[in-house]
């Protein structure tokens, strides 16, 4: 953990989330076209919010106190929908996003719910092994540079990340993924499913 | 029926992108393999240059860094009471923890304020002179107020604490704090002192658990590693409990060099683990928190790395915290609430193997509809036994008694075996 880093690593990661927000909410107002003035227009607000005090702490403290260690696979999803809704410029494909939220689905449940299973191994102390973490966290990137995935630049980012102590946390696990990509990942695939399901239906 | 709007961006066909947006082509087979080797050598260089800690089981683990005095055990029959908290100090004290200081002196620890999880409860720390056997009077060392400005982030009350040195005389307080909700909120901080509890460095958050980092508690003093980690027994309860075993690993400034915590995950329902190093191991007893009240103990044959599942033993337990030491003699001491429901008394026990069975020792406390409970056991360098715990919730009492006195009141001293 880099005491100077996290708290302006994280308030960067929290601007973006609502920056992403406010532009999501302007395409479903206005349409999916968006001026570049709207954006940065969006951006400011995104980063006047997260200073607005609450309380008399900042609102991005509050955050802080919560969700203190976003993951970088979730940032990469924020950055590539910022770069889509505001600039017009798809950084991953589709089948990057989807493959991207089966991994937060996947990860999330496994790192999440194992505990309740009986017999089940501790698998988050296994981020505090250096060899583990960093083998896992190398081996994704690798794995999805190796597919040919931009998801890959991800994952080496989360690695670099990891070796700067950009997170509070000095678990590996927490730079790979974290509750809120977990929870984003489920709604997408429910979602997706969802939509499937009414498709289905309405042929038949 | 209208399609779903994908608010996400996440969907193949979401209809809220931007219709100038192409698609990136896959990566090139020069990119893939330039990703696939700059992301080796970014892992082989964070892993070089990571520090260096201890891992895996201990090879020794003791219960104290401050040895015993060289001095032959207390023969005659010492009991004596005193008060660590002055009457009226605050309308609530509770869950004190004690720790010898590396000068011998016994040091507590413990919060205090209007109710529990007011928003001025503080932790207060004092020290006792053993050759007046008074108290200082209590210092405050941490509240809401210095917890905020120490991790950064809102805070609405602190916790259970506990305090104790480590090989390098550096003083360790590991604290409770909870943002939003209840003691299922909780998280852990740590912070140090270099003169002995005068000055503290600025506290920091332990990220430990996967979920928000939510929900870990502590209660009991820890053990020491021979190679300088630092065994903390916590324990997690949101949604499920289980006890769990934090390493930390301490810096000679102070800093903490790196942490990692092991969850002992099976059974559920025990929580407060309270820790004793055994001649091949170490022995865990534990609070019940869920139907059978009973107290449950778990053993570790590597040095309380791994441990045995807990199982519920032969005394009672209210859903209350005890705590134990190994005596000068070889025995356990134990001091919980003996009663399956209610603090109404607090009583010592002994086990003369490792807690498979224990022989119920004298009542320390006892009035119906009072609560006396949390109790802290230590022995000082002497041989003397301390015992500190919260007194009708009002005020943390101290006694101390000798080994001779603990068998006159539990009916003569055990058969050797």
């Amino acid at each position: 953990m880099n005491t100077v880093i996290v708290p302006w690593f994280h308030g960067a990661a929290v601007a973006a989330i609502v920056w992403w927000f406010l532009l999501r909410l302007s395409a479903w107002q206005r349409g999916p076209q968006i001026d570049l003035r709207v954006t940065i227009v969006a951006g400011v607000a995104a980063a006047a919010l997260c200073l607005a005090p609450v309380g008399g702490v900042p609102w991005m403290r509050w955050v802080f106190g919560i969700w203190t260690n976003p993951s970088l696979p979730l940032l990469g999803w924020v950055a590539a929908g910022i770069a889509r809704q505001g600039f017009g410029r798809a950084l991953i494909s589709e089948t990057e996003r989807r493959s991207l939220a089966l991994f937060g689905a996947v990860a999330g449940t496994g790192l999440y719910l194992h505990s309740f299973l009986p017999g089940a191994p501790d698998l988050y102390a296994f981020g505090w092994d250096g060899r583990v973490a960093l083998g896992g966290l190398g081996l994704l990137a690798v794995g999805y540079f190796g597919r040919g995935s931009r998801l890959g630049i991800f994952f080496l980012l989360a690695l670099i990340a990891f070796g700067g102590g950009a997170l509070e946390s000095t678990n590996a696990w927490d730079y790979a993924v974290d509750p809120v990509f977990w929870f984003a990942s489920l709604a997408v695939l429910v979602k997706q499913a969802v939509r499937r399901f009414g498709a289905r239906r309405s042929v038949a | 029926m209208p399609p779903l709007r994908d608010t996400t961006g996440l969907a193949p066909d979401a209809p809220a992108a931007p219709m100038d947006a192409p698609s990136p082509a896959p990566l090139r087979r020069g990119v893939r393999v330039a990703g696939i080797v700059i992301a080796l050598l970014t892992a082989i260089g964070v892993a070089s240059q990571s520090p260096s800690l201890p891992r895996g089981a201990p090879t020794q683990i003791t219960a104290s860094i401050v040895p015993p005095a060289p001095v032959p055990a207390e023969r005659g029959a010492v009991f004596r009471e005193s008060w660590v908290s002055p009457a009226g100090f605050t309308a609530s004290a509770h869950s004190s923890v004690t720790c010898v200081l590396p000068d011998g002196r016994l040091m507590v620890v413990w919060f205090g304020g209007s109710r529990e999880g007011a928003a001025d409860v503080a932790l207060f720390t004092a020290t006792l002179d053993a050759t007046t056997g008074t108290w200082s009077p209590p210092a405050k060392i941490m509240d809401r107020e210095q917890a905020q400005r120490d991790l950064g982030r809102p805070i609405r009350k602190v916790g259970n604490a506990v305090i104790f040195p480590d090989r390098d005389g550096t003083l360790w307080l590991v604290y409770v704090t909870v943002t939003v909700g209840g003691w299922s909120g909780s998280a852990l901080n740590v912070a140090s002192s270099r003169d002995l509890g005068r000055t503290w460095t600025t506290g920091r958050r332990l990220t430990v658990n996967p979920f928000f980092n939510l929900s870990s508690l502590v209660r009991n003093k820890p053990v020491y590693a021979a190679d300088g980690r630092i065994g903390l027994p916590v324990y997690f309860e949101m949604a499920t409990t289980y006890a769990q075993m934090l390493w930390l690993a301490p810096m000679a400034d102070g800093r903490v060099a790196g942490f990692e915590m092991h969850s002992l995950l099976d059974p559920k329902g025990v929580i407060q683990p309270a820790v004793v190093p055994t001649a091949t191991g170490a022995v865990m007893a534990l609070r019940d928190h869920g139907p059978q009240r009973r107290l449950h103990t778990a053993q570790s044959d590597d040095h309380a790395w791994t441990w045995s599942a807990p199982v519920a033993g032969e005394l009672p337990n209210p859903d209350a915290a005890a705590d134990m030491i190994r005596l000068r003699d070889g025995r356990l001491l134990l001091a919980y609430n003996h009663a399956a429901a209610g603090r109404a008394n607090l009583r010592l026990a002994t086990s003369s193997d490792d807690g498979r069975t224990w022989r119920p020792g004298p009542m320390v406390e006892e009035e119906a509809g009072r609560e006396f409970s949390y109790p802290s056991l230590i022995e000082d360098p002497r041989g003397r036994v301390h015992l500190t715990y919260t007194w009708k919730r009002e005020r943390i009492k101290h006694v101390e008694f000798t080994a001779v006195w603990l068998d006159e009141k539990s009916g003569g001293a055990p058969a050797q075996p």
